[in-house]
């Protein structure tokens, strides 16, 4: 349904009902025009076949009546009368289920009174409540800024005739007929005094202003109650005096303050976008023409309808039109198009163009002209405008030398162009410059079609950001962990996979933490932009896979619970594969050091405690002790357990095997063999991997090796939180140091192996250090 | 203008705000521009300088400092010949985001390209929160070819800023000539050592310095 928002500039949330073929009576001409009426909650709408004859846009709160209507004068038959508010009223007919329509139109007109009633009461208690913060009402600025500073007259007076006459006959405000008599007057250029209303009727943004009565002021209300984005706040103050520095308004005072206003209405209203460069400079020159709010839903519109995903985190929308743009030179230009792959750059030639709509390489109240119409005809203008600025300098280009001559002649080609009409002069009329881009490519192209080439270069753009994201995040993440960049990027690779395949019950969590609403501004991790993060289903359903061993969930919390250090419940990739180079590649020390942390806080939390208590207590140490001898058995007579070991295999001498070698294959082969079933494994898995820690400890209790006590040491705050707990680890523990006692006698060479090992471990406890 | 010996390309990085453009728009217009609006995507100007009888044209990339435009600013990391990261000595968070620059600059750039850092706005002494002693470090430190502290508004170093630039890769140029043509003459010779060489002698540089 987007294509009907499209076609009629409404709010994207806008869902079309129905639609049926009518005639619209237009009273400036007496005729009954064949066209569609489109119904939807907000709005009827009416397009004649014929395209651009002629648009009416209706909003549903502004109906007072809805009618059968019959005149034999106009010949209407089956006929219904619309009348608003305000007393205008617009006749259609020739129906083939009038009921129908009416039906439709009355139910949704009711539900709309329901609506506003509940807005009415709303805004009362709204009224009420911020009685204590009267100021930000009273310091919206409530005239457009050209008011109070005044300049010249931009059309002539013949041209302002036309334009009164025009209101007079087609109406004015939401409701007014859009023909072709006002897009043949917007090529004149506005008046000032009709200038933000005619750009906020076309835009759509005067009907979803109507739409949202107060939501300015509460988003405002929103900013100063609550510091809520203070990275796009720093943005947009630094940018304030760098938007439209040449005009007056905005060298300081109300107008820097109403833009401030307006943007960081906008970054609190779409924390997706926050801010974004440019929309200070679109903004400051909506702000001359508009009054607060309505320059803010008119950049609404920009954001949103016109210019889509133009100014997010990634400017992907940019990106992708630069795509459609060089498509559309090739197809209307070849010579140029060549030259410009040939001097790299086809892909950015328009960028700052497109991004600021023009207003920031021509002259402002030049571009304005061009403001006029894109409006009107949406993005299909901007890229028209842009051939035909190419092609007025393609001579130029195609000899150009290099890349700098290319763009030295379109800088100074674009510094000429202005808004006062000279014959024989070397600056160019804005004027001239529009109509020829309608003579030579106003027929080239539709919106539809350019919609079309978004579809095809918007793939492009994401997998080239995706591929060069994921080749930061690889080398970034490459830095801190033990697997290599093809070992990375085959986890980055299933982590997105596993990501994309359930993303649709994550959306909603990801797009509330986006990065926009940060509290500060985080240490530099491309991770943390990654929109592949993890949460505990993803991990869960990602880490057990890769393990060398069977695991069942109590290990997979605790590892989410120990990586999880600020609760977020949000792990990044660089936790997940600083976890596994741990696990697979790291030294022994490094692997008991995990193992042991998933005993204590914060991985052992009050909730594991519980379920241990719930247990009775006498017949806990045993049942440990009897499924560590049960594994320990279940080694022994397991006939392939550590097939080049001697037969004397044990837990112990496995384990300390596994730890030492650093070779991960082993550990694949090895450890799960070595486990009775998976259902069991962690369980079991738990008091033997605290039962080798301990045997670290032994060793470790040499003074020769004081890092131990570092690696075993809890945080202070956590000490008493941990006592009870821990107790428990310790009496397990203890009960598993009497089996290995037992055992010692068989395992007296393992046991000298871990000293070899522990001569390495100063060096090992040096590079971690 | 239209004759000249070298074309390099030179591309000013650093974030939003540090003063990139009038840095470009003092050296090569002579002016301080007191209203000047953010750069959106990347600005592009050209100047012709002298080192010593040779005429030297410097292509000079100016691109926007805010993040979400990194990815358009990445791809004009490849071509350069050098590139000026610069930063401003009153704004601590600008001199805390160099590593993050850096690293920018270590992936996407040529490996051989001469890298400046610019501490801008030293005519701001009193607001001074970086002090030239750090800066000069970080560049020591980083591998940084050149360090400079710089002024657009009163034109500190801004002369001296390009016309260094200027002279070091004409000198790297011409040595790179010269060996091409000694390459040429004595044909026993590979080609691509005077490329080897400069890689293994920078290798060599950057592993003393750390």
């Amino acid at each position: 349904m987007i294509w009907y928002s499209c076609r009629f500039s409404l709010p994207y949330t806008e869902k079309l009902d129905g639609d049926t073929v009518c005639r619209l009576y237009c009273p400036y001409d007496k005729r009954n025009v064949l066209g569609q009426l489109y119904i939807s909650p907000n709005f009827v709408c009416f397009a004649s076949r014929t395209e651009r004859l002629v648009t009416v846009i209706l909003l549903m709160k502004e109906l007072k009546n809805v009618e059968e209507y019959k005149s034999w004068d106009d010949g209407i038959r089956n006929g219904i009368k619309i009348t608003l508010n305000d007393e205008n009223s617009f006749i259609l007919s020739a129906f083939t289920d009038r009921n129908t329509v009416i039906k439709r139109i009355e139910w949704f007109r009711t539900q709309q009174t329901a609506r506003q009633f509940v807005q009415k009461s709303d805004s009362k208690t709204r009224s009420s409540s911020s009685s204590s913060l009267p100021s930000i009402a009273e310091k919206i600025n409530p005239e457009p800024l050209c008011s109070q500073f005044p300049f010249a007259q931009n059309t002539t007076e013949k041209v302002k005739k036309r334009w009164e006459r025009l209101l007079k006959e087609y109406g004015h405000g939401i409701s007014m007929y859009r023909t072709i008599e006002l897009h043949r007057l917007l090529l004149e250029g506005i008046p000032l005094e009709y200038r933000g209303e005619i750009w906020r009727i076309c835009a759509g943004a005067a009907a979803e202003m109507a739409l949202n009565p107060g939501e300015y002021e509460a988003l405002l209300k929103r900013n100063s109650s609550q510091d809520r984005c203070p990275i796009a706040m720093e943005e947009i103050e630094r940018d304030l005096h760098r938007s439209l520095p040449e005009h007056p308004a905005f060298q300081g005072g109300p107008g820097i303050d109403s833009l401030r206003r307006v943007l960081t209405a906008y970054a609190i209203r779409n924390p997706n976008i926050g801010y974004c460069q440019a929309m200070n400079i679109v903004g400051s020159v909506l702000l001359l023409f508009n009054n607060e709010e309505q320059a803010f839903w008119v950049l609404v519109a920009i954001c949103e309808r016109l210019l889509p995903d133009y100014y997010n985190t990634k400017v992907v929308g940019a990106l992708v039109d630069q795509g459609v743009f060089s498509d559309l030179v090739e197809r209307n230009l070849p010579e140029l198009h060549s030259k410009l792959t040939e001097l790299g750059l086809h892909d950015m030639i328009a960028l700052s163009w497109f991004l600021t709509i023009f207003l920031n390489s021509i002259k402002f109240d030049a571009a304005v002209r061009i403001l006029d119409l894109f409006f009107f005809d949406g993005a299909k203008l901007m890229f028209q405008i842009a051939l035909e600025m190419l092609k007025e300098n393609s001579d130029q280009i195609v000899s150009a030398k290099d890349e700098g001559e290319a763009l030295i002649t379109l800088s100074r080609y674009t510094e000429r162009i202005t808004n006062t009409h000279v014959e024989n002069s070397t600056e160019i009329f804005i004027g001239n410059l529009i109509s020829n881009s309608y003579r030579d490519f106003g027929d080239s192209f539709t919106n539809e079609d350019i919609e079309k080439l978004r579809l095809k270069h918007r793939l492009k753009v994401v997998q080239n950001l995706e591929d060069s994201q994921m080749r930061s995040i690889i080398k970034s993440v490459g830095r801190d962990c033990k697997l290599d960049p093809t070992e990375l990027e085959l986890l980055y690779n299933l982590v997105k996979e596993e990501h994309l395949l359930s993303w649709p019950s994550r959306l909603a969590h990801i797009n509330h933490k986006s990065i926009g609403s940060q509290e500060e501004r985080p240490r530099f991790d491309p991770c943390m932009h990654s929109q592949y993060r993890l949460d505990f289903d993803l991990f869960a359903q990602v880490l057990p896979r890769l393990l060398p061993w069977p695991s069942n969930e109590i290990f997979v919390v605790r590892c989410f619970r120990l990586l999880d250090v600020n609760e977020t419940g949000i792990l990044t990739f660089r936790d997940l594969s600083c976890l596994l180079g741990s696990i697979l590649k790291g030294d022994p020390i490094e692997k008991v050091t995990l193992f042991y942390k998933c005993h204590i806080p914060p991985a052992f939390n009050m909730s594991d405690l519980e379920d241990v208590i719930d247990l009775p207590k006498d017949s806990d140490e045993p049942e440990l002790a009897m499924e560590a001898s049960h594994l320990l058995g279940s080694a022994k007579t397991s006939p392939k357990s550590s097939s080049s070991r001697s037969n004397s295999s044990s837990l112990i001498e496995i384990q300390p095997e596994a730890l030492l070698t650093t070779n991960e294959a082993e550990i694949d082969i090895d450890v799960p063999e070595s486990m009775p079933c998976s259902s069991r494994a962690t369980e079991v898995g738990s008091p033997l991997l605290s039962e080798s820690s301990s045997m670290v400890r032994l060793n470790s209790d040499k003074p020769s090796s004081p890092l131990h006590s570092d690696d075993f040491s809890l945080p202070e705050k956590a000490a008493s939180e941990i006592s009870d707990s821990f107790s428990l680890v310790e009496e397990a523990n203890d009960a598993l140091k009497t089996l290995a006692e037992k055992m010692q006698s068989v395992t007296l060479q393992e046991l000298q192996k871990l000293n070899l090992n522990e001569k390495t471990l100063p060096s090992i406890n040096q590079r971690r250090s | 203008m239209e004759d000249y010996k070298y074309l390099f390309k030179v591309v000013l990085v650093g974030n939003a705000g540090v003063g990139k453009t009038c840095l470009v728009r003092k050296f090569t217009q002579g002016i301080f521009p007191p209203g000047q609006s953010a750069t959106i995507g990347v600005d592009f100007m050209i100047k012709t300088v002298k080192v010593g009888e040779d005429k030297i044209k410097l292509q000079i990339w100016d691109t926007a400092g805010q993040e979400r435009f990194r990815s358009i600013t990445q791809s004009y990391y490849r071509s350069a010949h050098a590139i000026v990261l610069v930063y401003d000595v009153a704004c601590q968070p600008s001199f805390d985001c160099l590593p993050e620059w850096l690293g920018e600059i270590e992936q996407y750039a040529n490996r051989k390209v001469l890298k400046i850092l610019v501490g801008n706005k030293v005519d701001k002494e009193d607001e001074r929160e970086v002090p030239e002693r750090i800066g000069k470090n970080f560049a020591d430190a980083n591998g940084f070819d050149y360090f400079l502290e710089t002024s657009a508004l009163d034109a500190t170093n801004v002369d001296t800023l390009f016309q260094e630039v200027a002279t070091r890769l004409t000198n790297d140029m011409k040595l790179t000539d010269e060996r091409f043509h000694n390459f040429k003459s004595n044909e026993n010779r590979d080609g691509n050592i005077s490329i080897l060489d400069r890689v293994l002698e920078r290798a060599k540089c950057a592993n003393c310095r750390t």
